[in-house]
């Protein structure tokens, strides 16, 4: 199982939170110290402290750019503790199931199963004319709920979904099957794509921000063993 | 129910816990007939193995009643006595299809944290840590046992409770590691560890054809053990000295040429002599090796040119200082892992029927429950000629 955490490629954002308050930090004593000293070198150092200051307020840095290298990451939330989580979360996962492609996209296709797999979820009731219903659990029993239609289904091999308008949050999902290498069973590839609604606050950014592709390769992993085991290992002793 | 405790670094206790239950169709519950300590229990009781948490029921070696089974489990009925084999595997996976049973996909359910730690992670083992799941063990009254549809063999009643138990974990891993070395006609094969699974590695090379196996350990009981039961010839690392020393002592035993096959059967807490001891020992306390793999660098500096490292013995992180060159210059091959207990226990069970072997002869000590904590102590500072320790939970102390 292969997995990395992408965010939208909107953000010019490259230099991590942390790094950000270091920057700033850093920045700031460069400025106090360069003043206090005066005479060029200490101008020198006052205007590289503003431009520390410049990276860690903006979150940018040119000679990042210009290396190709970003200390940035979907973890971050911004120096206020938002932002990031307003953006589109994108979760990436694979595995492979010891089984044949259609048996698990038949599994799949069916969506009120996926709650069996994907703890995200309540509950996922189909409707007429290729539209489910979808619920998510938040923590304090609050819920989340859209309704969803299905954009393509190749059988067999591939499904896509994308949730319809007054969601209370975007989604879209994407399953791809593909028969492995001889006796590898099927490679199943996980796309999902959520993006709150109204900004960072409210519960739709906190359930995204608390989604991971962790979380998704645990649900794969579910996936399979329904599959292939036919339950869920556990090392519970009582119900 | 009464079981076998973990509370901390050699704390171990008695306590009660819930009765098992049957939670999904493929489980069974067990009433354990009898149980043993392993020599690799003693890792968790010297707190060199992670993610114990207080209150983890211990033991991996067990047989047992079968006292209730889900809807799933056609081949076993309540009443059976059963071996329970120590890894837990599916049988539907693409491992359990290749026999590989001991990397079972799908029993493991910690297995994210045993990827962090390895890459991937290996079958579910009882009473092993939460690396390998969390489960309770054997060391206890009942224990559950999950995919009881393909682990549990029924055994024949010719087989006593001691040769069962030996079924379940220590004679198919003395076994496997042995059949590792690809024995051929006159190979000579050099066994480091003479506990229980060096005693089943040491019967079974020679069940399959060694012409000589030499024992190493300094335990004298042990070693009479292997002398007695099987043919050995011993050897005293305290009285060869340091790794260079041995290596020499080996070459000196086989005319220059090295043992055929070299057998770790000693892991991660392995008794060095000397500089490499106090070496491993000081990077281990201090967490920057986790493991003393002195047996290992011996075995790998010992062996012939193109012959076999087979390494039961268990190790769980970082070793420093293992002789790379002497591996890749020897061509050596290096065979290890947990055992594919499933694959060997029919063959085995016959190889006992026909008399062939009595995997029983290592047991040294029989007790009820409340002695396994002190019993841990023994059998780990190898007092009152402690070998191996039979556990009969359903007994309890008279006295």
């Amino acid at each position: 199982m292969e997995g990395t955490m992408r965010t939208a490629p909107a953000s010019h954002k490259n230099v991590g939170d942390n790094e950000r308050r270091v920057s700033l930090l850093g920045g700031a004593a460069s400025v106090l110290w360069g003043l206090s000293r005066g005479g060029l070198p200490g101008l020198a150092l006052a205007g590289l402290g503003t431009a520390l200051i410049y990276r860690g307020a903006s979150g940018y840095c040119p000679m990042y750019a210009r290396m190709g290298h970003s200390s940035a990451d979907a973890s971050d939330r911004g120096l206020l503790g938002r932002g990031r989580a307003a953006e589109p979360v994108h979760l990436h996962s694979a595995i492979t199931i010891d089984k044949d492609p259609r048996q698990l996209f038949d599994f799949w296709r069916d969506f009120s199963r996926l709650p069996q797999i994907m703890q995200h979820l309540l509950e996922v009731r189909p409707l007429e004319g290729g539209r489910s219903h979808w619920v998510a659990q938040l923590p304090m029993g609050r819920r989340l709920e859209w309704d969803a239609e299905i954009t393509e289904e190749i059988p067999g091999e591939r499904i896509a979904w994308r949730s319809l308008p007054g969601a209370d949050v975007d989604s879209e999902g994407e399953v791809r099957f593909r028969a492995g290498p001889q006796g590898r069973g099927t490679e199943v590839e996980v796309d999902l794509r959520y993006r709150p609604p109204g900004g960072a606050a409210g519960m739709a950014a906190r359930f995204v921000g608390g989604l991971s592709e962790t979380l998704l390769r645990e649900d794969l992993r579910r996936f399979k063993r329904v599959m292939e085991a036919g339950e869920v290992p556990t090392a519970a002793l009582v119900h | 129910m009464r079981a076998v405790c973990w509370h901390g670094k050699q704390d171990v206790r008695v306590d009660h816990v819930p009765d098992p239950e049957v939670i999904n169709p493929r489980d069974a519950v067990v009433q354990v007939r009898a149980a043993a300590i392993c020599g690799s229990d003693l890792h968790l009781y010297d707190g060199y193995v992670p993610t114990m948490k207080s209150g983890d029921v211990l033991g991996h070696e067990f047989i047992g009643e079968v006292m209730e089974v889900g809807s799933e489990v056609k081949h076993i009925r309540p009443g059976d006595r059963v071996a329970v084999p120590f890894p837990i595997a599916c049988g539907g996976c693409f491992f359990c299809r290749r026999e590989l049973w001991s990397l079972c996909d799908n029993s493991n359910p910690n297995a994210g944290m045993a990827e962090k730690m390895w890459g991937h992670s290996p079958s579910g083992i009882y009473g092993y840590s939460h690396l390998v799941g969390g489960y309770a063990g054997g060391q206890a009254e009942f224990v559950r046992v999950p995919f009881a549809d393909v682990g549990p063999v029924k055994l024949p009643d010719a087989i006593s409770d001691e040769q069962g138990v030996m079924l379940t974990d220590v004679f198919p891993t003395g076994y496997q590691a042995a059949e590792y070395c690809d024995i051929q006609p006159g190979d000579t094969v050099a066994v480091w560890g003479c506990g229980p699974v060096g005693q089943m590695a040491i019967a079974s090379a020679k069940m399959l054809g060694a012409e000589r196996v030499i024992a190493i350990d300094d335990v004298p009981e042990r070693l009479d053990m292997a002398v007695r039961r099987s043919g050995a010839e011993p050897l005293r690392p305290s009285e060869v000295g340091n790794t260079l020393r041995m290596v020499e002592a080996l070459r000196d035993m086989t005319a220059g040429r090295g043992p055929d096959a070299c057998i770790d059967a000693v892991g991660m807490e392995a008794h060095g002599v000397g500089l490499e001891n106090w070496y491993d020992r000081v990077k281990q306390s201090m967490s920057m090796e986790t493991e003393r793999p002195t047996a290992l660098r011996q075995a790998i500096m010992a062996c012939r040119k193109g012959g076999v490292v087979s390494i039961p013995g268990v190790y769980g992180g970082f070793a420093d200082k293992i002789p790379l060159g002497a591996l890749m210059n020897k061509a050596l091959t290096v065979k290890t892992g947990q055992t594919h207990v499933h694959r060997y226990l029919k063959p085995l069970i016959e190889r006992i029927e026909s008399g062939e072997i009595d995997p029983g002869f290592v047991f040294t000590h029989q007790i009820g429950l409340d002695e396994v904590p002190d019993a841990y102590r023994m059998f780990r500072d190898k007092q009152d000629g402690c070998i191996k320790v039979m556990v009969r939970p359903q007994e309890r102390r008279l006295h």
